[in-house]
């Protein structure tokens, strides 16, 4: 079965980005726009990973994870963010996060595999 | 330990209570023995078993009945006894009745003696053996304590010359001194343990037995005289001394001291008798006998007196001799019957007759006594008084007969008139006064001795007077020329015909000798009291007299060489004017108490000694002699001057306090300090202003006035148990609330005090760090921002590099602007990284970590992850660690250090050079030194490479990125980890930097 991926970014550049590294990847991706819209999809869609920006309009990444953990929902959810400081990744760990990268050090070609780990 | 029961058949029977009718008869004999009875098998694989026991085995053991019959019986035994017991088992089959004295332990592992008999028994053709076994706790005990006292009661008797012996209640001799088995004429052995009865004829044991009940119920001492009858046959007096006293365990017993006065008893009679027959033999004597009054002896002096032929009187009633007055004869003679039979002795001037009818006046002395042959009988001495001038003339020649024989007597011997005159004394008397007997007779008491003496004679005298009874065996010490002698006196009222009193004779015995052994023996007695102290006793003019072993041990003079001499021999030359003062004080009775001041010893060694001198009195008061009680106190004396040295550091502290509190008050940190519990003792202006609260009313508050609930809740816990654990505590998590409500971050630090080895007080210091706290919150909220703002286009551009080239092809100059665009955008995610980190570092916020990290593992995993770069700039590499040593670090940061500098290596280091690591030991630190071959750092821009944004300027061409961080964040770095950076470096030669960090101890 096709594994579905929900991505929530706000910056819709790098949704563009999101889309073109994995096109073809075979994954079902769904974009998120913020965290009210990425909480929606999730009760929606139920992915089975989500991959989660922080910094977000409206709803921010956190109250996200929050939801996800409050649901008891087992997807895995990946932190692509840029925000490094140690405060936001133990918040990201508590809040049940699997995974924390900092988006502007990682290189986009990395994404496929960090996705593969989890699903 | 309690052991299987073996089978049996019937548990708790008992083999062997006999069936019928006397069966619970002897159940209840077999459990209220007062010994405790074991049955046991005596043979095969159970032997020791206990079969059968009764409750008082039980009570004895401290087991209960049923856990006795699962136990052998050697688990009562100790040890040893325990190898014993398969000889004492064989010996019972051989049928054998043993016994002996030995211990057994009780279940709660006590010990006690037990004495116990074991025998065989056969029970149906069983073999058992039985055991009595008695627990002797009690009467080895009182064994003990018997022995104790013996012991101490013989010690004091050894020196004392006089009979001694001590009754128990059962008036059992239990203890006697050798005087007392010469007195009685046996050898100890015959009499320790046995009674009165044993030697004495029944009554005479019985008057004496009397006595004792006497003593025992009055609890007071009683002084007899007694008649007592000695193995030989001969009858002595004694004056026996009895006093009741309790050992230290309230034990009652009777101690006696004999005195034999045998000898001055006789000398007594014989004088009486002397005088008797003196008085009497000029004078007309007969004798009455009692029942009939008939006249049963009449002396020649009498027959002529009367002018009867010799013998015509006998048989004739007295009263032939009275002259018919107002009274009949027969009357006469009745009235003095009478009163002989009451009093014993009549005395008085009588109207006599003649045979030829002539009346005179006689002077008679009547008396009555039992006659060997007649009974009862009076004899009467009659003077005719018409003959008084003969007569007196007679009585000087009398006297000087008895003076030779006053004379004689080694006693003292003297006559008293009622004016307290010594009208005559004895020779004996005069030499001990060293006066003649012209000299001292018509003298007073008061002119003889010392007024406080005479008082005390005089008042036994007056007391005669009064009770006109005699007073025998006065003890008093007497001032004489030779010296204070201890005399005995007994003092008898002397009368006249009258029957007045007009005088005393006293008979006095120098008993100072025996006396003076008595009184060694109490001063022996205050030395066994108290004997750790040098302890000694000196004449009131300073003569050493005893000397203890702690005297000797202080003094280091043996009590040989030094009784005898003067004390001044101990004091050295400043101080012997002390002796003479410390003497005079003594002689007028004041004691002086703690006196310290130097002594000498033998060695001639100087010692501080605190000294306790009192006058021994005798049982009279008088002062005889000194006690002295020398402590050395040379050591005391040290740690006094020791006291003495931290007083007066105490004054400077305090004076260093009242300057300290002058600063405290003067500074602008808040400061309080505060008890344990924590209640607030002072605070300064500083923390009022801070706070709010004036410190009087803060002043026994909890500081938790000052909490806003907003300080992180693990802090306090933390907080305590730092300072608990004497360790100053500091944070900046704090935040106080004022007593208007505004809140404030504070700087905290604490300062635990220990006095007494325990934190007793804290003094915490705050300074108000809102400012800086908010200053930090928003560079940090700045720098989280800016540094997010930033990398959110640069994740833009880098991403959008990468699927630029993934959707390519790209031409080659495509190509080439998207490896610049690649190598910008990465340098300035690193910068951006750089400076974030730092931020942190310079913001206090970088926790480490240090955990045990073995430098070995960690140099190869160096290696491992540069190896590659390394190989990439064709660089000769080597990591080399000397040996294995385990650093306490923090692994991360550490990391970080050594990475950026072998990043600076592998990079500013042409092609084809060399990239070294040396981890070496030098004494307690590592260095880790990075090497290599490269541009170097130019001399002039040395001193500037740990700045922010510094690059020297000959590799600013060469390799174009880099930020400006990597040195300076080393530089931070090490710093954090408590390590120093130091480096060499040439231009176009090389460069190394070299990194210390500490080894902890024990690695």
């Amino acid at each position: 079965m096709t594994k579905r991926i929900l991505i929530a970014e706000d910056d819709s550049f790098l949704i563009k980005m999101y889309k073109l590294e994995l096109e073809g990847a075979g994954y079902e991706i769904e974009m998120a726009g913020n965290g009210k819209l990425a909480i929606d999809a999730i009760e929606k869609m139920k992915p089975d990973l989500l991959l989660l920006d922080l910094l977000m309009p409206e709803v921010d990444g956190f109250a996200v994870l929050d939801h996800v953990k409050s649901k008891g929902y087992i997807f895995p959810v990946i932190v692509l963010s840029n925000l490094s400081q140690e405060v936001d990744k133990d918040k990201c760990k508590a809040l049940g996060a699997k995974d924390f990268f900092v988006k502007s050090d990682m290189e986009l070609d990395q994404l496929a595999d960090i996705i593969k780990k989890y699903v | 330990m309690p052991k299987p029961k073996p089978p049996q058949d019937s548990p708790g029977a008992l083999p062997i209570n006999p069936s019928g009718e006397n069966n619970e008869k002897y159940k209840l004999l077999f459990e209220k023995l007062d010994e405790g009875i074991f049955l046991m098998e005596s043979e095969g694989p159970n032997a020791g078993h206990i079969v059968e026991v009764n409750e008082t085995a039980a009570r004895m053991t401290g087991y209960s009945v049923a856990e006795l019959l699962t136990m052998k019986v050697t688990d009562l035994d100790v040890l040893e006894n325990v190898e014993k017991a398969p000889e004492r088992f064989a010996e019972i089959l051989e049928g054998k009745w043993i016994g002996a004295q030995i211990m057994h332990v009780r279940k709660d592992g006590t010990l006690f003696p037990v004495e116990f008999q074991a025998g065989p028994i056969t029970i149906n053709d069983k073999r058992y053996t039985l055991a009595f076994v008695r627990d002797i706790t009690h009467h080895v005990q009182t064994e003990l304590e018997a022995t104790e006292s013996k012991n101490f009661l013989e010690n004091i008797l050894e020196n004392i010359g006089d009979p001694i012996f001590v009754k128990d209640e059962a008036r059992r001799w239990i203890v006697i001194n050798d005087a007392f088995c010469t007195f009685m004429g046996r050898p100890r052995e015959e009499l320790i343990g046995k009674s009165d009865y044993e030697f004495f004829p029944k009554e005479q044991a019985d008057v004496f037995w009397e006595k004792d009940a006497i003593v025992f119920e009055n609890g007071k001492m009683n002084i007899n005289e007694e008649a007592f009858t000695d193995a030989k046959g001969a009858v002595h007096t004694i004056v026996t001394k009895k006093n009741i006293f309790a050992d230290s365990r309230g034990k009652r017993m009777l101690v006696g001291i004999i005195r034999d006065i045998t000898e001055h008893k006789k000398l007594e009679e014989s004088l009486k008798l002397q005088d008797e027959i003196l008085k009497n033999v000029t004078e007309g004597i007969y004798l009455v006998r009692m029942s009939d009054g008939n006249i049963v002896y009449t002396n020649p002096k009498f027959e002529q007196l009367f002018g009867y032929a010799p013998d015509e009187m006998l048989g004739k009633h007295a009263s032939i001799v009275n002259a018919p007055t107002e009274k009949k004869p027969e009357e006469t003679a009745a009235e003095i019957m009478k009163i002989l039979a009451e009093t014993g002795e009549w005395h008085g001037e009588i109207q006599n007759i003649k045979k030829d009818g002539t009346t005179f006046w006689c002077s008679a002395n009547v008396s009555a006594f039992d006659h060997h042959q007649h009974g009862k009988v009076i004899v009467a001495a009659h003077t005719d008084i018409t003959e008084d001038k003969r007569s007196k003339e007679r009585l000087k020649i009398i006297e000087q007969e008895q003076s030779t024989i006053l004379n004689s007597v080694p006693a003292l011997i003297f006559y008293k008139d009622t004016e307290n005159r010594f009208l005559r004394v004895n020779k004996t008397f005069c030499e001990i006064m060293h006066m003649t007997n012209g000299a001292l007779e018509g003298k007073s008491l008061f002119d003889l001795y010392p007024k406080d003496q005479a008082e005390k004679f005089w008042q036994d005298d007056k007391e005669i007077f009064a009770s006109g009874k005699s007073k025998m065996g006065i003890i008093e010490s007497m001032l004489s020329p030779r010296g204070t002698r201890w005399m005995q006196t007994d003092k008898i009222p002397y009368r006249d015909s009258q029957g007045k009193i007009i005088g005393i004779i006293g008979f006095s015995m120098d008993i100072t000798e025996s006396r003076q052994l008595e009184m060694e023996s109490r001063q022996l007695a205050a030395i066994v009291q108290s004997s750790d102290d040098a302890i000694f006793a000196k004449s009131l003019d300073g003569v050493i007299q005893t000397w203890n072993l702690g005297a000797e041990k202080l003094y280091g003079y043996s009590a040989q060489e030094i009784i005898g001499k003067n004390v001044n021999v101990l004091a050295p030359e400043n101080c012997k004017h002390e002796i003479e003062h410390i003497l005079k004080r003594i002689a007028q009775g004041e004691s002086i108490n703690q006196f310290e001041t130097i002594r000498k010893k033998k060695d001639g060694e100087k010692i501080n000694v605190s000294l306790t001198l009192s006058p021994i009195r005798d049982s009279q008061g008088v002062i005889t002699a000194i006690s002295v009680i020398a402590r050395d106190v040379t050591t005391f004396k040290k740690s006094e001057e020791r006291v003495l040295l931290t007083k007066i550091l105490l004054q400077k502290e305090v004076q260093n306090a009242q300057k300290f509190h002058q600063a405290v008050e003067a500074s602008s940190i808040a400061t309080v300090i505060t008890t344990t519990e924590p209640r607030i003792l002072y605070a300064n202006p500083a923390w009022e202003q801070l706070t709010g609260y004036m410190e009087k009313e803060a002043l026994g508050e909890n500081p938790r006035i000052l909490q806003s609930g907003k300080t992180p809740k693990t802090l306090y816990p933390q907080l305590w148990t730092t300072i608990l654990s004497n360790t100053e505590y500091r944070t900046e998590d704090i935040i106080n609330r004022r007593k208007n409500g505004t809140e404030y971050n504070a700087d905290l630090r604490i300062f635990p005090i220990v006095e007494d080895g325990k934190v007793q007080f804290l003094v915490g210091l705050q300074t108000d760090i809102t400012l800086r706290k908010r200053t930090e919150v928003a560079k940090s909220e700045f720098m989280s921002l800016a540094s997010h703002q930033l990398r959110t286009p640069l994740t833009g551009i880098r991403w959008g590099l990468s699927i630029l080239r993934k959707k390519g092809p790209l031409n080659p100059l495509q190509n080439e602007v998207a490896d610049e665009l690649q190598l910008a955008s990465t340098r300035m995610a690193e910068s951006i990284n750089v400076m974030l980190h730092l931020s942190r570092i310079e913001a206090g916020k970088m926790e480490v970590t240090k955990a045990p990290l073995p430098l070995k593992t960690f140099v190869q995993s160096l290696c491992e992850e540069f190896h590659p770069q390394a190989e990439q700039m064709q660089h000769a590499c080597s990591l080399l660690c000397e040996e294995n040593i385990t650093l306490m670090t923090d692994e991360k940061l550490l990391r970080e250090i050594m990475a950026n500098l072998l990043t600076n290596a592998i990079k500013y280091t042409p092609k084809g050079g060399t990239v070294e690591l040396n981890a070496k030991r030098f004494g307690n630190v590592v260095r880790l030194s990075v090497h290599d071959s490269g541009y170097g750092i130019p001399q002039d821009q040395q001193e500037k490479i740990f700045s922010k944004f510094f690059r020297a300027t000959n590799v600013t061409g060469k390799i174009p990125d880099g930020t400006g961080l990597g040195l300076y964040l080393v530089y931070a770095l090490t710093q954090l980890l408590g390590g120093t950076i130091s480096f060499v470096s040439q231009e176009n030669v090389g460069t190394t930097f070299t990194l210390s960090l500490p080894i902890p101890p024990q690695s």
